[in-house]
């Protein structure tokens, strides 16, 4: 029997047939995995095929939320897209804001489960539990703004939707599926899946009311803690700045990635950072549900609208040497439009100005050349072009082609977000084993690395690493909810286990969701050594490595030139890591941790592939 | 920027942090080496508890280390990043 605050059950949606299904999910399953990527990861291991092509009709597409998802509460208007990435060929996923989360909750499900492929370019359309396909022939091509107009107007304005760009439908290994005009999410490649299933796009429309267990204290411990958000010392600043506050904290604390991430710092950092950004700006939006909202506005060098934050501008300014924040807008809107990851396509540019200017690519690109860096941003997300269409398979594959292992920034082919790591062991370690490749979101520990023994690599640092992945990569995104109010206010954690507790009718302790957390992360761990040995890939402890650059090219400006990573002492940290997580010096979890976790059919599974240690 | 005479120390505030201490930047008297912590409570009312990250003359410091005169201290909150 399903507690409350969840509806206990997912549509999946076979594509190739046009037809769908609804599948209970039991209480148990949602007990042990909560929601969004804890339940994601769990269908993945279940229903796709170990060694799956990632771009193939047997991939799955999974869209999930959780038990607080669309009820009132800070940020809980956020979902989960999921599948095994075909830019890393492991677990991919990614959140975004977007109403659509909303209106699943109300479509009656939660989760969506997209299998096989249409045979011709197509939307679906969901309305509580109806389900149509529509042809898309009008919508195919469109950028992702211009899809989404369109499918308000025929759906309704306060209908969700889920799109591709261009890029989701060329494939590109970056593409993401985008939201209300500028929220994306799905970096490693799930616009692509979304793409390669010519799926444009997802509209949901729902009017059910979920079951609540204590509607009426929910309700009231919802509003305490939005005030509580309000009433923070950080609350003002953050509503006016959003994480564009980032730009200049980055830029003292020497970690601003520069020049592809060859140095921590930007001469021109004032010109992008959360001031200048004020000067500018002309609007604010955010994620429903949300009163700390930190999405904000500015007109781009065309006079476009564009939705800032610290990650895309920092990737698509400092990173490749530009400092005009219009034109830094500029490149961030179109890879909206696009669908396209701004972090990556950051990256992507990053290493293409690089390899230039080692001479590996016939021609010559220069820091901030804004011409060339708009052409080659179209010739990557529209697959134009022998270079664009490199860098659009992803940061491995163009450091193969054009052989610049240096010029890669990545970790198991995701690009690194935007902070750079010559001087900070812990953020690298946190990069290095990350759920989906080097990303932000599981383990943020620089904050607390740049006032905790800043050059250390000592056991305290994996251990905050993994606290702050079970909080931040499992709690948060289980619950689906976001995790800034958190993070950036300091509004407390007990506030959204109070919120699970009046869903639900459990009555759980942060403890407890901090097990499903583990379970959750070592779920993943194991989901991408089984793809990895069903590939044929050899697994190993270097894949937690961070970029090579990190450790071989010391920084020569400001004021913590010379520093770099110790290879040695990097390993070593690691098998600190590797020991309080419970996994051995391969980095595969041993029978004891997955038998723990509850996780025997997988203990069972990887003892046939891999053998455990215990 | 402000001109320190000798026996001075800049503390500048960043973030919010600003809106907290209602001031950007100021100049303090110090007379011998003295902890950060130290400076922002006695100085400027801030609290004991406060969880900041701290640079002295752009280098990585903490709240125990020790501000001389002529530094520069950087009193950042700590943020999370996106």
């Amino acid at each position: 029997m399903t507690a409350k605050g969840w509806w206990g059950k997912l549509l999946w949606i076979d594509l190739s047939n046009r037809k769908t299904k609804q599948v209970e999910l039991d209480g148990g399953m949602l007990s042990a995995y909560v929601g969004g990527r804890g339940l994601a990861v769990r269908l993945l291991w279940d229903y796709t095929r170990p060694g799956v092509d990632p771009l193939s009709p047997e991939n799955l597409l999974v869209i999930a939320i959780g038990p607080i998802t669309g009820l009132p509460g800070p940020s809980t208007g956020k979902a989960v897209v999921a599948s095994k990435s075909p830019l890393t060929c492991g677990y991919g996923d990614g959140n975004l804001g977007s109403r659509a989360a909303v209106m699943l909750k109300r479509a009656g499900f939660d989760a969506l489960v997209f299998s096989g492929r249409l045979e011709k370019p197509s939307y679906v359309y969901i309305e509580n539990g109806k389900t149509d396909f529509y042809d898309a022939d009008d919508l195919w091509g469109l950028d992702s703004f211009s899809a989404e107009r369109k499918l308000l107007e025929r759906h309704g304005r306060s209908a969700g939707v889920l799109v591709i760009g261009p890029s989701g439908e060329r494939k590109v290994k970056m593409a993401t599926i985008v939201s209300q005009m500028g929220r994306s999410g799905g970096r490693p490649g799930i616009g692509a899946v979304m793409g390669s299933k010519n799926l444009k796009a997802i509209v949901i429309r729902g009017a059910k009311e979920p079951v609540i267990a204590d509607l009426k204290s929910l309700r009231e411990v919802a509003t305490r803690a939005y005030l509580e958000a309000r009433s923070k010392p950080a609350y003002s600043f953050w509503v006016r700045q959003g994480t564009m506050a980032t730009i200049q904290w980055s830029q003292e604390n020497s970690v601003l990635p520069t020049f592809n991430f060859s140095e921590g710092v930007f001469e021109e950092s004032s010109s992008i950072d959360g001031f200048a950004m004020e000067k500018l700006k002309v609007a604010q939006r955010g994620c429903p549900n949300c009163n700390s909202i930190c999405g904000n506005v500015i007109l781009d060098a065309t006079g476009e609208e564009s939705e800032l934050d610290y990650e895309n501008v920092a990737m698509l300014g400092s990173n490749i040497g530009l400092g005009d924040l219009r034109r830094v807008a500029q490149l961030n809107r179109l890879a909206d439009m696009w669908g396209i990851d701004t972090i990556g396509l950051g990256s992507a540019i990053g290493f293409a100005i690089e390899a230039s200017q080692r001479g590996l690519l016939g021609e010559r690109i220069e820091w901030g050349d804004f011409q060339k860096i708009l052409e080659l941003a179209e010739d990557i997300a529209l697959r134009r072009t022998a270079l664009g269409n490199n860098l659009a398979e992803g940061l491995m594959h163009a450091s193969n082609m054009y052989k610049c292992e240096e010029c890669a920034i990545h970790v198991k082919g995701l690009s690194v977000s935007a902070y750079d790591c010559h001087a900070a062991p812990g953020m690298a370690l946190s990069y290095g084993v990350s759920s989906v490749g080097a990303h932000h979101k599981d383990a943020w520990v620089i904050s607390w690395e740049v006032s905790h023994g800043r050059f250390d690599y000592s056991p305290e640092k994996a251990r905050r690493v993994f606290e702050l992945q079970k909080i931040r990569g499992g709690f948060f995104e289980n619950l689906v909810a976001c995790r800034l109010p958190w993070v950036e206010l300091g509004l407390e954690l007990d506030w959204y286990v109070k919120l699970f507790n009046l869903s639900t009718g459990l009555k759980w302790s942060l403890d407890d969701h901090m097990l499903v957390a583990e379970r959750t992360l070592t779920l993943i761990r194991s989901y991408w050594i089984r793809e990895f040995y069903a590939e044929g890939k050899a697994w190993s402890r270097r894949m937690d490595y961070p970029p090579t650059k990190w450790f071989t090219r010391p920084y020569t400006r400001g004021p913590l030139k010379g520093a770099r990573l110790d290879p040695q002492k990097y390993d070593e940290l690691l098998g600190y890591y590797y020991e309080l997580v419970g996994w051995d010096h391969r980095g595969v979890p041993r029978a004891s941790t997955l038998r723990k976790l509850g996780l025997n059919d997988v203990e069972a599974y990887l003892g046939r592939i891999t053998g455990l240690t215990n | 920027m402000s001109l320190m005479k000798t026996g001075q120390a800049r503390i500048i505030f960043f973030g919010y942090l600003i809106d907290l201490v209602k001031e950007r930047e100021v100049v303090l008297e110090i007379t011998e080496p003295t902890k950060v912590k130290d400076v922002l409570s006695r100085s400027l009312s801030v609290s004991q508890g406060l969880d900041v990250v701290v640079l002295i003359n752009d280098y990585p410091a903490t709240i125990d280390s020790y501000v001389k005169p002529g530094d520069t201290v950087k009193i950042l909150p700590h943020i999370g990043g996106g």
